[in-house]
């Protein structure tokens, strides 16, 4: 194989990190909100454009650059979230998951449509703040320094989540209400407020993913309707619900899409749908999935 | 010890710490409770004792809250707990051992014990429980609840809700399932917490432990009270309990 290709190669497994950076982010999201709310959370698309617009609304009009937009965005779409979920969601749980998925759909819909009513379908630009600008030559790859970012703020919030679910005892009593929420509540556990946190926390992921892709990809409408599919496909593939699948599968379907650019492009936006129906057929709870 | 119940109903002998009153439940349509009367004195063993789908566990999901469905009057130590949330009925000092145990898989045994948060100073030290439960000790580190043995599971289960500080328990068939010898250390277990003034109230349906550990008993049949007596007369209301619990 010759130096070209190397850097070829090198140049498509980055950008396949980078997707999936935001990949895993988005899924870790899906995998947190279904495991505690049994909801597919049609939303995180929409949420993820969310929060990229309001990157881009708090810096027009408030003065607020990346750096407050980063901490102060994900959070407006976390209690958005929480105000959906206490007057949406509550008169669902008891019922049939498909109607979560229905509403959640539905309300995807109409924030996507304010959103093209007001802004319009075209992209808007937002700028990669200037202390990110350039790029470091890593010998076989040049590494812009905002992509780099990208991926270090995704893995440091990935690993702190997977942290926290696994070995606090906050995280116990989230494992403990999604195996049983009756019965931690007799324990004395408020589970209801645990669950509106929990989706809160869970968009605010989206909101996050979207402000650091608003540099990167244009803000736009329907930004968040594609990677929506991919990111429901990196969920089924590593198991509805599992935190770790979320995670591992994300990185991994980045990587497999950004690879299959270099060896057979035809297939890079269609090979990560062939993953999902290979894995549905082998292990149909997904890589990580619990085996009900 | 009173003898019936229904001589001492004015409760002056003792402080009565629950009081159930005419408490109907459903199952979506499905009414299961039809008018439960039953009352708890500080620091007694109560059982609730009848065949399968009589309406114990229901009872019990009453109490403390999970069951949806529900009329009529809970008192708990002078609050009517009918319309609050479990989490705060579980608050107020009320603990529930299930019948499934719920015991968590995905959270280590010593995440199991520690689960429930400690509502006030007066719950049983780590060191206490394995006192009680000296088995659970040596599996403090396994890494995952369902790999406790069912006797190890029900310990446990009886365990984390001792170290809370809750001295109100519902304990919900704690020996279906188990080997006599853990039943017997289960009974034990009992007698300790009443020395220690607990409040229980029992589902069970094996007369021999229930008789060895209560200070009363009520039968339960179609989602109602339809018997009670003290413990002391249970040897003469044998065959008529044995009735009861018969299919």
């Amino acid at each position: 194989m010759d130096h070209l290709s190397i850097q070829l190669i090198a140049g498509q497994v980055l950008i396949g990190i980078i997707n999936g950076s935001f990949y895993a982010l988005l899924a870790l999201g899906l995998a947190i909100i279904f495991g505690m709310l049994n909801i597919v959370n049609f939303m995180q698309g929409a949420l993820y454009m969310l929060g990229a617009f309001m990157a881009y609304i708090v810096g027009e009009h408030l003065g607020i650059g990346y750096w407050g937009a980063l901490i102060v965005c994900p959070i407006l779409v976390g209690l958005f979230g929480i105000v959906l979920e206490r007057v949406f969601f509550r008169a669902i749980y008891d019922i049939d998951p498909v109607y979560g998925l229905l509403l959640t759909f539905g309300l995807a819909i109409i924030i996507e449509g304010i959103f093209r009513i007001i802004f319009g379908s075209a992209g808007i630009p937002y700028s990669i703040p200037d202390s990110l600008r350039g790029g470091i030559n890593l010998g076989f790859v040049f590494l812009p320094y905002y992509r780099g970012w990208v991926v270090l703020v995704s893995l440091v919030v990935c690993l702190g989540t997977w942290l926290a679910i696994e070995k606090t005892p906050i995280g116990a009593r989230l494992r403990a209400a999604t195996e049983n929420p009756g019965a931690v509540r007799t324990f004395g556990i408020n589970v209801p407020l645990m669950v509106t946190c929990t989706y809160g926390f869970g968009v605010a992921l989206a909101g996050l993913a979207g402000v650091m892709a608003a540099p990167i990809y244009s803000v736009s409408p329907q930004m968040g309707t594609s990677i929506l599919i991919v990111t429901f496909a990196v969920v089924v593939i590593g198991g509805l619900g599992s935190i770790v699948g979320a995670i591992v599968a994300g990185y991994g379907l980045g990587i497999i899409e950004g690879l299959t650019k270099v060896f057979f492009p035809e297939a890079s936006s269609t090979v990560v749908f062939v993953a999902m129906a290979i894995i549905l057929l082998l292990r149909p709870k997904g890589l990580f999935g619990r085996m009900a | 010890m009173e003898q019936l119940l229904e001589n001492t109903a004015d409760g002056t002998a003792a402080a009565v710490d629950l009081e159930v009153s005419d408490l109907n439940a459903w199952y979506g349509e499905s009414h299961v409770l039809h008018g439960m009367n039953l009352t708890v004195r500080k620091g007694e063993l109560v059982t609730l004792m009848g065949r399968n789908g009589a309406g114990k566990s229901t009872t019990l999901n009453c109490i403390n809250g999970l069951m949806r469905k529900r009329k009529g009057r809970i008192q708990f130590r002078g609050t009517d707990i009918l319309r609050m949330a479990p989490e705060r009925i579980a608050r107020m000092g009320i603990a529930t051992c299930p019948e499934d145990r719920a015991i968590f898989s995905s959270l280590t045994v010593g995440e199991n014990l520690h689960l429930p948060p400690l509502l006030n100073e007066r719950g049983m030290s780590v060191e206490e429980i394995f006192d009680l439960f000296p088995n659970l000790r040596d599996r403090l580190g396994t890494a995952s609840g369902a790999k406790l043995s069912g006797g190890e599971q029900q310990m446990l289960a009886i365990a984390r809700i001792l170290r809370t500080g809750a001295d109100f328990l519902l304990l919900d068939e704690p020996t279906e399932g188990l080997a006599p010898i853990i039943i017997d250390q289960i009974a034990a277990t009992l007698k300790i917490l009443g020395e220690r003034g607990y409040t229980v109230l029992l589902v069970e349906q094996n007369f021999r432990f229930a008789q060895s550990v209560a200070d009363r008993h009520y039968m339960v049949d179609e989602g109602r009270i339809v018997d009670q007596f003290s413990n002391d007369l249970s040897d003469q209301m044998k065959q008529k309990i044995e009735k009861y619990l018969s299919l």
